[in-house]
């Protein structure tokens, strides 16, 4: 009997402990599934899905010291490839916290400072890196959107811009923090560092003025002084520059390039021939004086080189080389002679001439070349679509890459991805003079007015972002197109001059209706402050204001139009279409005038609201904190 | 008369195996996610309502920035038909709906208009004990795997790709379940021949000062006597019960012990597998 019970004892046991193991493990199963890690991964970017293949994106380069190898940041894929050049292939992958956005090397070689960030995750993070181990040291906090690393000559601190913050972190290297945060003009996209490292010299790549300042409004290069932390000088580049992406400094340390492009806004768009709507140019900036010494257009007389973005000057500083994303090439320019040219007094922003038997124009095969590194006399070129990077011998008479160093196999383009591609593709474009990202830099505006082909008889209008475009019909500030799929057509057909067909306008319809707006960087840790909650409470008491009568909804429109009191005297239209309030952090100038430079003036326009001026300062402050964090 | 204390103590006696079934795992309430180079790249904390059952979560990059949350809406059957998530402004952000796809289920992920943001349903069926693979358009992209600890907690998950390679993990956090490993035994080694033990030990680790409770429960369900009731500090803590002291009368007994009021050992499934439910 004794033994029976025991049997029947140790029966339950067994029973009970599979069940109960079996029961404990389910629930946990369902709390964390595994279509639940899947899912967080893969919305972060991290697990490829159909939707979204790990592209790699190359958008960044460095070389080591020696010349030996290459760094690439894979952008979209998280890691920097190592490429050993002399046996030609990835000698290491280093996996990144984040989208990798920029590289640089110590003197040395012995480390990597990373920059990343993403659209997810716009908090910067700098990460210091072993070159040896290729692993990832310490990870710095900076700002927003962190790009552009830079380091000092004596190796004790990294500059970096805060793209969408408006802001360039110093970086304390030994003490591996973030020692200050310097404010400069309007999105800073990239920077150098002179090579007495007194000054940083950062490319703004918007202008920050009333659009309406047609004479006046361009990008700029803010002198950063490193003793005191403070601008020392900021050059305006000729009016209508903007889109600067790209800068280096010439080996004799004399020499800045900048990257951008020329918009022509005094006029209507409606002759691309000429760079009558846009040119393609580089400013020259003489960093002895800290002064513009000259703008060169890029451009052929019938033919644009869009979209230039990298740019890198030759060991010798014999040429300079110029990474053309749209027009998908490498300009390779005399650099000695264009020195001579720039300092003769002529002023050669809009002179197809002045480049003529000094430059030359090598087609990519890649699609989209964004950055470009020299090693020597050698040019690597990182096409951002592509999976290889193409390496060219640099001379006037180049015309193919030595060979190409591939970083993996290719994967097959998406629809959302064509789109992308196709958004900066400026062979869409009558001779190739601009892109849709030419007036849309990252489908957001290029804070400029613009006369568009089809209103001519309208007064200009600011540009939009077209975040969001698909989800709040009509389009464009009139409400002249009903949905966002014909403005894409129209877009093609009247600012590209090119024939619609659904191979171009599909991708890109599928790329714009999937765009996300990027987390402000007015948001503490990703949420409102007190500060913007206290705002939200006011947006939405009727008795306070009425902002939520148009803002409203998630997307912040009532996809109407109405007159918001902003005066127009050239324009006979008097309602325009209530934009929507998200990502407004980024999007000044405002109202459909560009006439206004902060969220403050807008809102406060008389006729805007009509009740929005009673508030204090201090409830005010409080409105505006929200508005800018959404 | 003793032998039926003794199977009590049985059940105790035995760590490992046969405490298993006392073993609830305990409740999940982070999980960090890391590539395999070991960054971190964002946790997930979990919600319960006072029930114990998960009712949300939230997902944080890893420098503690909010991304969204997560609410849940299931059928009648309490199955879980629909997740919406939330921004920081509280508008909606997205949806995932569940489906079953080729017998497995199935996920699909939709931002706030409807955009399918995986690009076709995700399916994730099991290959193995605690492990699953992830499929999309009939191929598997990736593998998930599930670890656990002697005590049934779930540890970690492995994300590996088709090849087996691991890509991704995530570590089950459990500080804020108080327990990391819970045991609960017999004074006297393991044996048939403890017929007769009147003590019961509880060894466990905490990260605060935690209250420690061991209640006797009679096999209907009834509860018969608190054994012990105890403030253990920071980290590992051995206590003992005396039953004879608590005046436990011979009998049938089942033992649940909790940390601060959150169960931790309990003997529910084994009662529920066996006796029918009686609590």
């Amino acid at each position: 009997m004794k033994s029976r019970y025991r049997a029947l004892v140790a029966g339950y046991c067994a029973f009970a402990a599979c069940f109960g193991t079996i029961r404990a493990q389910q629930n946990a199963t369902q709390i964390v599934p595994p279509s639940l890690v899947f899912e967080l991964l893969a919305l972060n970017g991290d697990l490829e899905t159909a939707a979204r293949p790990k592209y790699r994106s190359p958008a960044a380069m460095a070389a080591s010291p020696d010349g030996k190898y290459l760094y690439v940041a894979e952008q979209t894929a998280k890691r920097i490839a190592v490429i050993d050049l002399t046996a030609k292939s990835v000698a290491r992958e280093i996996l990144m916290p984040n989208e990798p956005t920029g590289i640089a090397v110590t003197a040395d070689g012995s480390k990597l400072y990373v920059t990343c960030s993403s659209q997810q995750w716009p908090a910067g993070i700098l990460c210091e890196i072993s070159a040896s181990a290729g692993t990832v040291l310490r990870r710095i906090a900076v700002g927003h959107s962190a790009r552009s690393p830079v380091i000092n000559p004596a190796g004790t601190k990294v500059y970096v811009c805060n793209w969408l913050e408006s802001t360039i972190s110093e970086v304390d290297i030994s003490a591996g923090k973030e020692a200050a945060k310097i404010p400069v003009v309007r999105e800073p996209y990239e920077a150098v560092i002179t090579r007495d490292g007194n000054y940083v010299v950062v490319g703004n790549s918007l202008p920050e003025e009333k659009a309406t300042d047609t004479t006046t409004i361009a990008a700029k290069i803010t002198f950063i002084n490193t003793a005191t932390r403070l601008p020392a000088k900021t050059i305006s580049l000729p009016a209508g520059s903007h889109s600067l992406f790209g800068m280096c400094l010439s080996n004799d340390g004399n020499y800045a390039f900048a990257t951008h492009l020329i918009g022509r806004t005094s006029i209507p768009a409606t002759t691309l021939a000429g760079g009558w709507v846009h040119s393609n140019n580089l400013a020259i900036i003489d960093i002895t004086n800290q002064k513009l010494a000259n703008d060169v257009e890029l451009d052929d007389a019938t033919q644009g080189a869009a979209n230039p973005w990298g740019v890198a000057c030759t060991g010798d500083d014999k040429f300079l080389c110029i990474a053309h994303a749209g027009s998908n090439q490498m300009l390779i320019i005399d650099q000695v002679r264009l020195i001579t040219k720039a300092n003769a007094g002529v002023n050669l922003s809009h002179d197809f001439t002045s480049l003529a038997g000094i430059k030359k124009a090598v087609f990519i095969q890649g699609r989209a070349p964004r950055d470009i590194v020299t090693i020597g006399t050698t040019a690597y070129v990182a096409p951002y679509f592509s999976d290889a990077i193409y390496r060219y011998a640099v001379s006037l008479s180049t015309s193919l890459p030595i060979d190409s160093l591939v970083l993996g196999p290719a994967k097959p383009f998406t629809a959302e991805r064509e789109g992308e591609f196709r958004f900066s593709d400026a062979s869409l474009c009558y001779q190739k003079w601009q892109s849709c990202a030419s007036c849309h830099p990252f489908t957001r505006p290029d804070a400029l007015n613009w006369i568009l082909n089809q209103a001519v008889n309208n007064a200009p209008k600011n540009v939009k972002s077209l975040l969001y475009c698909f989800q709040t019909p009509p389009e464009n500030w009139l409400g002249r197109r009903a949905n966002a799929f014909i403005s894409v057509e129209y877009g093609v057909r009247l600012e590209l001059m090119t024939e619609p067909s659904p191979d171009i306008t599909v991708p890109l319809d599928t790329f714009l209706m999937k765009l996300k707006p990027v987390p402000s960087p007015f948001l503490v840790k990703g949420q409102f402050s007190d500060a913007a909650k206290r705002g939200k409470t006011l947006f939405y008491s009727t008795a306070k204001t009425d902002c939520a009568w148009c803002h409203k909804g998630s997307l912040f429109t009532d996809c109407d139009r109405h007159a918001a009191g902003v005066a127009d005297p050239d324009e006979v239209n008097t309602v325009f279409d209530t934009p929507s309030l998200i990502e407004g952090w980024r999007t000044a100038p405002y109202n459909h005038l560009g006439s206004m430079t902060t969220l403050e003036e807008i809102t406060r326009v008389p006729g805007h609201s009509t009740n929005v001026y009673r508030l204090t300062q201090a409830e005010m402050n409080d409105l505006l904190e929200y508005l800018k964090s959404l | 008369m003793p032998r039926i204390l003794a199977c009590a103590a049985y059940f105790l006696a035995l760590p490992g195996v046969l405490l298993a079934p006392f073993t609830a795992a305990a409740r999940i309430d982070r999980i960090d996610l890391y590539d395999k180079s070991d960054n971190r790249l964002m946790f997930v904390t979990f919600a319960y309502d006072a029930s114990g059952n998960n009712t949300g979560r939230s997902v944080f990059m890893a420098d503690s920035t909010f991304v969204r949350s997560t609410t849940f809406q299931n059928d009648v059957s309490g199955n879980r038909v629909r997740e919406t998530s939330f921004n920081f402004n509280g508008d909606t952000a997205g949806y995932t709906t569940f489906t079953i796809l080729n017998a497995k289920p199935a996920i699909s992920v939709f931002d706030q208009f409807g955009l399918d943001q995986l690009g076709g349903p995700v399916s994730a069926g099991a290959s193995g004990t605690n492990a699953f693979d992830v499929s999309q358009k009939g191929a598997v992209i990736n593998r998930v795997q599930y670890q656990f600890d002697a005590g049934n907690n779930l540890t970690r998950i492995n994300v590996l790709d088709a090849g087996g390679n691991l890509q991704y993990y995530a570590a089950v956090n459990a500080v804020n379940r108080a327990i990391v490993p819970m045991r609960l035994y017999s004074a006297k080694q393991p044996s048939l021949s403890m017929i007769g033990s009147r003590y019961c030990r509880i060894q466990l680790t905490v990260d605060k000062p935690s209250i420690v409770r061991l209640d006797a429960y009679a096999p209907a369900g009834r509860k018969v006597a608190t054994l012990l009731s105890v403030t253990c500090g920071p980290g590992s803590s051995d206590v003992v019960a005396d039953c004879a002291a608590a005046r436990l009368p011979d009998g049938i007994y089942l033992f649940r012990a909790s940390v601060d009021g959150v169960p931790a050992i309990s003997h529910r499934q084994a009662i529920v597998g066996v006796r029918g439910g009686a609590r």
